[in-house]
């Protein structure tokens, strides 16, 4: 039985050689039988007619032969598929469009899902990663992470009831020094606890003891995987060698995973906090909690304890305006992963979400295209039903010719996508976390062929639906001349149709609209500094060659020579570029506020720089060359603000630990961190002064009269000419600085992306609308002649043929308002100063569609109109 | 099971096929037919074609051969033979035959 199946099986797929065999052993058969008729004295031509006439049917034993040598399901779908592909590839025009659009929708899509699945979906590298949360607090809509003092700390861990295990970590940047150039390191701070949180073992070493976390313990530091490849070329004997964070001379003891990026991958090397376990300090720090909840504990009741915590921390000696201003809002403890993805989340859901919307417009357009091709061919149908196909068999050839299209569009779609991810990777945001595991994965593969599948059964389905009874098959033969009205029924479907794919459509404009408002508003903000004509590149000098003290001179030296050059106006230099959210911060007293020790962030510059950047002084005076001498302070004016609001900050003192400088100068805030992160307070130091951490990795920044396209060989002469081996370090425009920084880059990325969707939405619509309408107008050619020789006017015709087909389209118009009026909340987070409800977009979006949908039914109804009514009778 | 035979008995072409083939030992198509007409002599008429369905169904059950040669008149041709599984299934045929034959036999002679 099973030999016999595998026979049937076999040659299914060689049926042309056994059919050519058969042929062959049927024409001798029948040589052999015409020479015996011959001998028995028949004319050859006789012989071959009595021949055939005792061998039989020769087509019928084919058939036969093949009915008994196969799977009959399986030859008949070979037979489907093959008869499909004829058909499509007859129909050029149809098949181009369908799997032109299946291949962007299903492309873009899959996409995007590679992109959320690596981004959104995967865990976090930590064992048993769902439990590990951090605490943060929910500020008026904003989730801003709890900042906690020593003693806050550690009163947290002792007191809590939520939490097998509970660290503090922060983020900062210092210069490292060891094994290569001088760079500006990103540095994580880490308690021993909060590495027992996250449970990673190092791949190379160990990681700190207990000792080496405590004040005045051994100095060490653990790398991260990428510098450690980068900077000591993957060196096993890396341990126990030494590097210089900040002037402190640290032992290399472990390397981590590469995957373990805490609390942000880019992170290049781990210090312990090395925090007093029984510090009393209750000055603010930039410490945040990392913790790891116990089994019986949900991020809800750890959030209530939390908040109740964070009321007693008084009992610890904490002022109560730290609690109503730093620690106010509700305490909201949030697994790691959900703080990690945060603000990617809406990003990356908007642009799936657009993408999806796209997708459903196409699988829209295509049913309404289906559906017309379904009518166009019922005639054809109906014949063939009387002839006697099956309704199956009917409906299987429907399906594979739609299934061969879906397909097609699926492949085409994997292709688009595997090229699309490395453009979305390109172009995403550089805040996007975990984009490096971004690829064409199982999921993005099931997800492909779901869709395609799917796509293929509804288009199969649907006109088959319409011609779903033999009984109504029937009566279409009456309508072989393809000019009757169609009936209300099939009015109804396309009309829906035509709705949704309006109503999504209307969506994404408005959608797009809102990200675009978003966008124009992001770049009206005052940055706190002018960056047209500025130019800034990066220095990093040589700790072999270079102390601290030599580098102030050289870069006086290199500022004025820069400002002697043609055309430059200003140059100066800064240990930190603003709208960076990353920046270094530092502890400062405040003398007229015995308590008011801050924390905020400061800047080391040389004189020129405010000028260079162009902001504007307050108060005071500007930075002059002989600030170098002393240390004296420049500050912000909202942090002169914080503090002195009713009298001048200038001739105030502020320091560290106890060293006191005078404020001479009060400077126009620069958004530091970013443009929609609100103005904060920073200081500026003049680089020089005593006191200062290594200034040898710096930014240059230098303003022209115009735009200098050919500044660059200039700079780099004036720069050679100090040191022959200094290069220049990316070299950008202030311009090109702020549209890489984080709220621009990421409100670009998606407003582009969305005017791309809503633009291919539009387009969508727009042919849909033509293509229903043009379908109209010829199928009811007659009808509007019959109309017009019994004197319809223009007007009546367009209101009859066009005004009919436009209803729905007023109808989607509608429902898109409504649905973007309640779907652009979850855009919320993404739009800045814009609100979902902006009447102004909601008002254009509509209309963007409303031209497009005229224009669309412009062309077909200027043809209906132009009917001459004795040729359309004619046509007849 | 074939279905349609015309006038040869339903059921009975594989049967005769493979009797003949273990009679007169490897056939092509043609000599198979001949064969067969010449042993029913007038008492059925055959369509000769359709004996080629009947070979591709024994063909897969495994009980004949077939193998290109050549025919005595110098043409290609496929020789169908039987195989040791055939021989075994004739046995089987034959004595199933046997049987319906017997039985139909004493259902005609009963009385009325």
């Amino acid at each position: 039985m099973l030999r016999a199946w595998l026979h049937r099986l076999a040659s299914s797929f060689r049926r042309q050689r056994i059919d050519a065999e058969l042929d062959e052993e049927i024409h001798t058969h029948l040589e052999l039988l015409a020479e015996d008729f011959e001998r028995q004295g028949m004319t050859p031509e006789d012989a071959r007619r009595a021949a055939y006439r005792s061998f039989g049917g020769v087509e019928q034993v084919r058939e036969r032969h093949r009915e008994a040598r196969g799977i009959p399901w399986l030859d008949s779908i070979q037979r489907d598929v093959r008869l499909a592909a004829r058909t499509l590839a007859k129909e050029r025009g149809f098949t181009l469009t369908a799997v032109l659009t299946l291949t962007i929708g299903i492309g873009a899509n899959a996409a995007m899902v590679s992109v959320v699945d690596a981004v959104l979906l995967r865990p976090l590298p930590y064992p048993e990663e769902e439990e590990v949360v951090t605490l943060a607090l929910q500020r008026s809509g904003m989730r801003v992470p709890a900042r906690f003092s020593e003693a806050g700390y550690r009163f947290f861990r002792e007191e809590n009831r939520s939490f097998q295990e509970l660290g503090v970590y922060a983020s900062t940047q210092r210069p490292l020094i060891g094994s290569g150039e001088p760079m500006q390191a990103s540095v994580g701070l880490m308690s021993n606890s909060a590495f027992a949180v996250l449970s990673m073992s190092p791949v190379l070493g160990r990681l700190p003891s207990d000792d080496e976390d405590l004040p005045a313990g051994p100095t060490v530091a653990v790398l991260s995987h990428d510098l450690w490849s980068r900077r000591f070329g993957s060196d096993p004997e890396v341990l126990g060698r030494t590097i210089e964070l900040n002037d402190t001379t640290r032992e290399v003891i472990g390397v981590m995973p590469p995957q373990f990026g805490f609390p942000s991958q880019g992170i290049d090397v781990w210090v312990p906090t090395q925090l007093d376990p029984s510090s009393t300090d209750v000055r603010l720090s930039s410490y945040h909690l990392v913790a790891r909840l116990r089994s019986d504990a949900t991020p809800e009741s750890a959030s209530s304890e939390a908040g109740r915590l964070i009321q007693r921390l008084p009992e610890v000696g904490h002022a109560q305006g730290l609690l109503s201003s730093v620690l106010s809002g509700e305490a909201s403890v949030i697994t790691l992963k959900e703080d990690v993805v945060g603000e990617s989340r809406s990003l990356l859901l908007v642009v799936m979400g657009a993408v999806s919307l796209v997708l459903l417009i196409a699988l829209a357009n295509l049913s309404t295209l289906f559906i017309v091709r379904g009518e166009e061919r019922a005639p054809q149908q109906a014949v063939r039903a009387t002839l006697g196909a099956s309704r199956t068999r009917l409906a299987q050839h429907a399906l594979s010719e739609a299934l061969l299209l879906a397909i097609a569009g699926g492949v085409g779609g994997l292709l688009v996508a595997a090229a699309g991810t490395r453009g979305l990777v390109g172009l995403a945001p550089p805040s996007v976390p975990r984009l490096d595991g971004v690829n064409i994965n199982r999921l993005v593969l099931g997800y492909t062929l779901a869709v395609s599948l799917a796509a293929g059964v509804v288009f199969a389905l649907l006109p088959a639906w319409r011609a779903r009874s033999t009984r109504r098959l029937l009566p279409d033969l009456s309508r072989v001349g393809r000019n009757a009205t169609a009936g209300p029924g099939r009015l109804r479907l396309r009309g829906a149709l035509v709705s949704t794919e309006v109503a999504l459509a209307v969506m994404l404009v408005i959608g797009s609209g809102l990200m675009v408002r978003s966008y124009s508003k992001l770049r009206a903000v005052d940055p706190g500094f002018d960056s047209e004509n500025v130019i800034t590149f990066g220095l990093i000098l040589p700790a072999t060659r270079y102390e601290n003290e030599d580098a102030a001179e050289f870069y006086l030296r290199l500022v004025e020579r820069l400002r002697a050059l043609p055309r430059v106006e200003s140059a100066g230099v800064t240990t930190g570029l603003p709208v960076t959210p990353v920046q270094a911060n530092y502890r400062m007293d405040i003398e007229d506020f015995p308590d008011g020790s801050d924390v905020f962030v400061v800047r080391w510059v040389t004189p020129g720089y405010f000028e260079a950047m162009g902001i504007p002084i307050a108060s005071g005076r500007t930075m002059l060359t002989e600030d170098v001498e002393e240390f004296r302070l420049f500050i912000g004016a909202s942090l002169a603000e914080q503090y002195w609001s009713t009298s001048s900050a200038v001739g105030k003192r502020m320091g560290p630990g106890g060293i006191w400088a005078d404020i001479v100068g009060v400077v126009g805030d620069e958004r530091i961190r970013g443009l929609d992160v609100p103005v904060e307070g920073g200081a500026y130091v003049p680089i020089g002064v005593p006191f200062s951490p290594s200034v040898l990795s710096v930014s240059v920044v230098v303003r022209t009269s115009d735009a200098v396209a050919d500044l660059l060989p200039p700079l780099r002469r004036e720069v050679g000419l100090l040191d022959p081996e200094l290069p220049l370090i990316n070299v950008r425009s202030m311009e090109e600085v702020i549209a890489n920084s984080y709220a621009v880059s990421r409100t670009t990325f998606a407003a582009l992306l969305l005017v791309v969707a809503a633009t291919v939405a539009l387009l969508l619509g727009g042919i849909g609308i033509y293509g229903v309408i043009a379908y109209a107008v010829s199928r009811r050619t007659s009808e509007i002649g019959i109309r017009m020789a019994l004197g319809a006017t223009a007007a009546q015709v367009w209101s009859r043929v066009v005004g009919a087909e436009l209803l729905p389209v007023a109808i989607g118009i509608g429902l898109g308002l409504a649905a973007a009026a309640l779907g652009s909340r979850v855009m919320a987070s993404l739009l800045f100063e814009t609100s979902p409800l902006d009447p102004a977009t909601l008002f254009s979006g509509p209309l963007a569609f409303l031209l497009v949908a005229t224009a669309a039914a412009a062309v077909p109804a200027a043809r209906a109109l132009r009917i001459d009514p004795v040729s359309a009778l004619r046509s007849e | 099971m074939s279905r349609i035979h015309g006038d040869v008995p339903y059921g009975t072409l594989d049967l005769m096929i493979l009797k003949t083939l273990h009679a007169r030992g490897p056939l092509h198509g043609f000599g198979l037919a001949r064969e067969i007409e010449q042993v029913a002599e007038n008492l059925i008429q055959l369509n000769q074609g359709s004996i080629y369905p009947a070979l591709v169904r024994l063909h897969q059950q495994g009980w004949i051969k077939a193998d290109w040669g050549v025919s005595d008149s110098n043409r290609r041709a496929k020789f169908y033979s039987l195989s040791p599984t055939g021989r075994k299934q004739l046995g089987i045929e034959v004595e199933n035959w046997k049987r319906t034959s017997l039985v139909v036999g004493r259902f005609l002679a009963m009385e009325s």
